[in-house]
């Protein structure tokens, strides 16, 4: 087991590679009274083309959040029967590059670990189960139908990926999950919940030794997959500059997406660039810029607007987003802002600023051991090491942020999609 | 960690804990005031405006520029309610001293603008600025109308306004849009300044600084003194006539809201509707889930949450439109179940072992611990939060039994999905 200090945060991160290929990521902390646990599979709607068994698979989309549903049901019950005996609080999350299992508890964290480490390791798939879950992730799909701010989020991604499965749905339709059976479910498992592609963290006041046995017991040691993943090369430029869709809204709900063609980066590549969108992001739109002011000021958009960047090593994108009745307004004073940023660089005072947010930001989320444990996890599947964020706010410069723009922005892969009244 | 709840002489009570464990610190400010028709969107507004600057740090970009520069801090203002009670919020959220790289004093520099942004507003002509009220009249009415994005929410809030049409309960935190357009800015004023003198006022702070009356002076010195008492709310546990509702809206899904009166049982035994809650509806190990959901399979979700001060609850669920019969019945066979008493024992100790974890989670959150504090002042039970998780290890299946007996059926609102066939809608 290797220990990993950070100095800038005064935190321990212990780190082990089970004899099966699960990797462990441990952060003690003594004094907090929640616990937590999290399995993540590098496992996500987007890999929906891979090979099994010598053979090319396409699996329908939505297979990884129904087999993240099916998971929960065991041969003796489901997980949260077993979960109800510890007072933990349980619960699952299929994004588009990883399947998480969850629990936080104050009481009885072994036995929790147990239950999360059982079921996702003993899978019971049956062509009775996967048929009932149809009916309750089809009411799961129907919300998200209804929900204005997930379509304009969809609608934007479409806009910008004409090829990357980052454009389909995580939950897919209902007309998509149809077709799944106990065959489709088994073959993403045998693939993608093989330990070696998964991640186990665990933050607490807990006893790594224990946590180590409790591997040793539950997580099986089988001959590991090759993984071969297909993902299709995503072309340069958009699919559409504008896209529409009518809902019952009180007032359109707007999206701006920014394509980001500068992929295909890794461990603290991706990190690195990150923090540097980030940065970037809240230095052109943030709160406290003239361009948020002067938009607030005039109307045009009011306190639900928010940025966002959205990174992976096969896709990357930022999104503002918020309502307003001229959306068109908005990106246009978001490609004046960029090409002023472009041309004058980055203003030396708000730089140290917006540094010093993420600085406290991060000191902070290490008060809560679920936001740690949910970092844990994306350092890993980023290739870096526990505490990479630290050291890259200790090491950035206002060039890397100028460079950032310039890989970003230029050319300026635009769209805009709108979710009007109707 | 320790803890302390007191009023001081100048009537505001103040609720602190003690921790070294974090690494953020915690301060709220909430003014305290009965949910009136009259004055809710008054007090929507004042929230909104006061958010717009002060004269001491400058307008919005001013102040969010001062919360980047101090380490990200979060200072939001806010309008709620609790049963009859609407609340106006100052919170901020802050890193601890001794994270500081250059050794600012955070805590003060954040009270200090706390200070600022209650007591010293922009003003003009014996009022707030006109252009800041008449553009957060439009937000405000913006918002209001927003909630229709929202279908879970939306219909819910329809459902209350349903049931409690003739109490102030059905009033919105955000008040009416009809109400807005008449309110000017030295309205607006006057409304503020009478709040300052007689708003109920409580502050909590989480946090390692003990010696708070110092803190905490810049953020009292601006309110009137004398006694404030909180605003009370009205409990009505009979029904005359179960009220029906259906209405239609171009949506996929349907959303059923089912609202009752918890009873005067609940009303005088707050731990045990507690525990009620969760072996019903509360959790993805409570009745309704187990049921509606995995059972029958017809829903996503489909629970029940209770608001004590008000003394009544929610079931709500999304449900394909002809399914809505079959889930109100499924809701109301299960309550029927608990009348009974047909829950097993271990139903009940795995409810008691997921309320008591609840409490315990909340020692590490600064917020939770707060909000933990305000509501055993508010409910009158003063009690810390181990000595709630005492409480509930306390309750007995027959004050369970008791507690479900005496709810009612007051009102069933459906929101009737008309949008139909879903291929229409897909991306494509």
């Amino acid at each position: 087991m290797q220990t990993i200090y950070n100095k800038i945060l005064d935190e321990t991160c212990f780190e082990a590679t089970h004899d099966s290929g699960l990797t462990v990521r441990i952060v003690k902390k003594p004094s907090k009274t929640r616990k937590t646990a999290m399995l993540a599979a590098n496992f996500g709607s987007i890999d929906c083309e891979f090979e099994y068994d010598g053979k090319k698979v396409k699996i329908p989309n939505g297979t990884a959040h129904f087999l993240e549903h099916k998971l929960f049901e065991g041969k003796n019950g489901n997980a949260f029967d077993y979960y109800a005996k510890t007072g933990a609080k349980a619960n699952a999350y299929t994004s588009s590059d990883r399947t998480v299992y969850y629990f936080t508890c104050t009481d009885k964290f072994e036995k929790c670990l147990e239950i999360l480490l059982s079921f996702v390791y003993n899978p019971y798939l049956t062509d009775e189960n996967v048929e009932k879950e149809k009916g309750i992730i089809g009411q799961e799909i129907r919300m998200y139908e209804d929900d204005p701010e997930w379509q304009g989020y969809y609608g934007t991604i479409c806009s910008l990926y004409s090829v990357h499965p980052v454009k389909n749905d995580i939950a897919g339709t209902v007309e998509d999950i149809a077709p799944i059976t106990v065959d489709t479910l088994t073959s993403c498992y045998d693939t993608f919940y093989h330990p070696s592609n998964m991640v186990l963290t665990v933050v607490g006041d807990v006893d790594e030794n224990k946590v180590m046995e409790l591997c040793d017991k539950i997580v099986p040691k089988r001959p590991a997959p090759k993984i071969k993943r297909n993902v299709p090369d995503e072309p340069q430029g958009v699919v559409t500059e504008y896209f529409e869709k009518a809902m019952v809204v009180s007032r359109p709900i707007f999206n701006i997406g920014i394509k980001d063609n500068d992929v295909k980066l890794f461990g603290y590549e991706l990190a690195k660039k990150e923090i540097e969108a980030e940065m970037l992001l809240e230095m052109l739109f943030g709160a406290s810029t003239p361009f948020y002011k002067e938009l607030y000021d005039s109307g045009v958009i009011n306190a639900e607007f928010c940025s966002e960047y959205c990174a992976s090593d096969t896709y990357a994108f930022c999104l503002l987003a918020g309502e307003s009745d001229a959306p068109e307004k908005v990106k246009e004073r978001a490609v004046s802002e960029i090409e002023s940023f472009l041309k004058n660089g980055v203003d030396k005072e708000r730089f140290v600023r917006i540094r010093n947010t993420m600085y406290g930001e991060l000191v902070s989320s290490f008060d809560d051991v679920s936001r740690i444990g949910s970092a844990l996890i994306k350092t890993h599947l980023f290739g870096c090491e526990p505490f990479v964020r630290a050291q890259i706010l200790s090491e950035i410069t206002e060039k890397d942020i100028e460079n950032r723009a310039r890989a970003l922005f230029c050319p300026l892969n635009m769209t805009l999609s709108v979710i009007v009244n109707g | 960690m320790e803890y302390s709840t007191y009023v001081a002489d100048s009537g505001i009570v103040f609720g602190n804990v003690f921790s070294d464990d974090f690494k953020t610190d915690f301060i709220s400010i909430d003014l305290n005031m009965p949910l009136k028709k009259e004055t809710a969107a008054k007090m929507a507004l004042l929230s909104a405006v006061l958010k717009r600057g002060n004269t001491r740090f400058g307008e919005m970009d001013k102040v969010e520029a001062y919360l980047e520069q101090n380490y990200g801090a979060v200072m939001d203002i806010t309008v709620s309610k609790t049963g009859e009670m609407q609340t106006l919020g100052v919170f901020a959220k802050f890193l601890d001293d001794r994270f500081a790289i250059e050794k600012e004093p955070v805590a003060s520099n954040i009270i200090a603008l706390l200070s600022a942004s209650l007591f010293e507003p922009i003003v003009e002509n014996g009022g707030f600025r006109a252009d800041f009220v008449e553009q957060e009249k439009q937000n405000l009415k913006d918002r209001i109308a927003a909630i229709v994005n929202d279908k879970r929410a939306y219909s819910l809030e329809r459902c209350r306004q349903v049931m409690f049409e003739n109490e102030s309960y059905g009033i919105s935190e955000l008040g009416d849009a009809k109400d807005i357009d008449a309110i000017t800015p030295a309205e607006l004023y006057e409304f503020y300044t009478g709040m300052l003198e007689k708003a109920m006022v409580m502050i909590n702070y989480v946090g390692k600084q003990t010696d708070t009356a110092a803190l905490l002076l810049p953020v009292t010195k601006g309110f009137g003194s004398g006694a404030r008492t909180a605003p009370e709310t009205e409990i009505k546990n009979s029904v005359e006539s179960v009220k029906t509702v259906t209405e239609r809206l171009n949506v996929i899904q349907s959303k059923l809201n089912l609202g009752f009166r918890l009873g005067s049982a609940a009303q005088n035994d707050f731990f045990a509707a507690r525990l009620f809650n969760v072996i019903y509806g509360a959790s993805p190990i409570s009745k309704l889930f187990l049921n509606v959901r995995e059972r029958l399979s017809l829903c996503y979700y489909c629970s029940g949450v209770c608001d004590s001060m008000k003394n009544v609850m929610f079931v709500s669920s999304g449900v394909e439109p002809e399914n809505a019969e079959a889930a109100k019945k499924e809701i109301l066979n299960q309550l029927d179940m608990m009348k009974r008493g047909e829950f097993s024992d271990d139903e009940l100790e795995n409810a008691r072992r997921y309320l008591v974890d609840g409490y315990m989670q909340a020692y590490d959150s600064p917020g939770a611990l707060a909000s933990l504090q305000k509501t055993a002042y508010l409910m009158g039970h003063m009690l810390t939060c181990e000595q709630q998780v005492e409480q509930i290890k306390k309750v007995t299946r027959e004050r369970i039994i008791a507690v479900a007996r005496d709810i009612t059926l007051d009102t069933v609102y459906l929101l009737e999905g008309t949008g139909g066939n879903a291929d229409a809608n897909n991306i494509q």
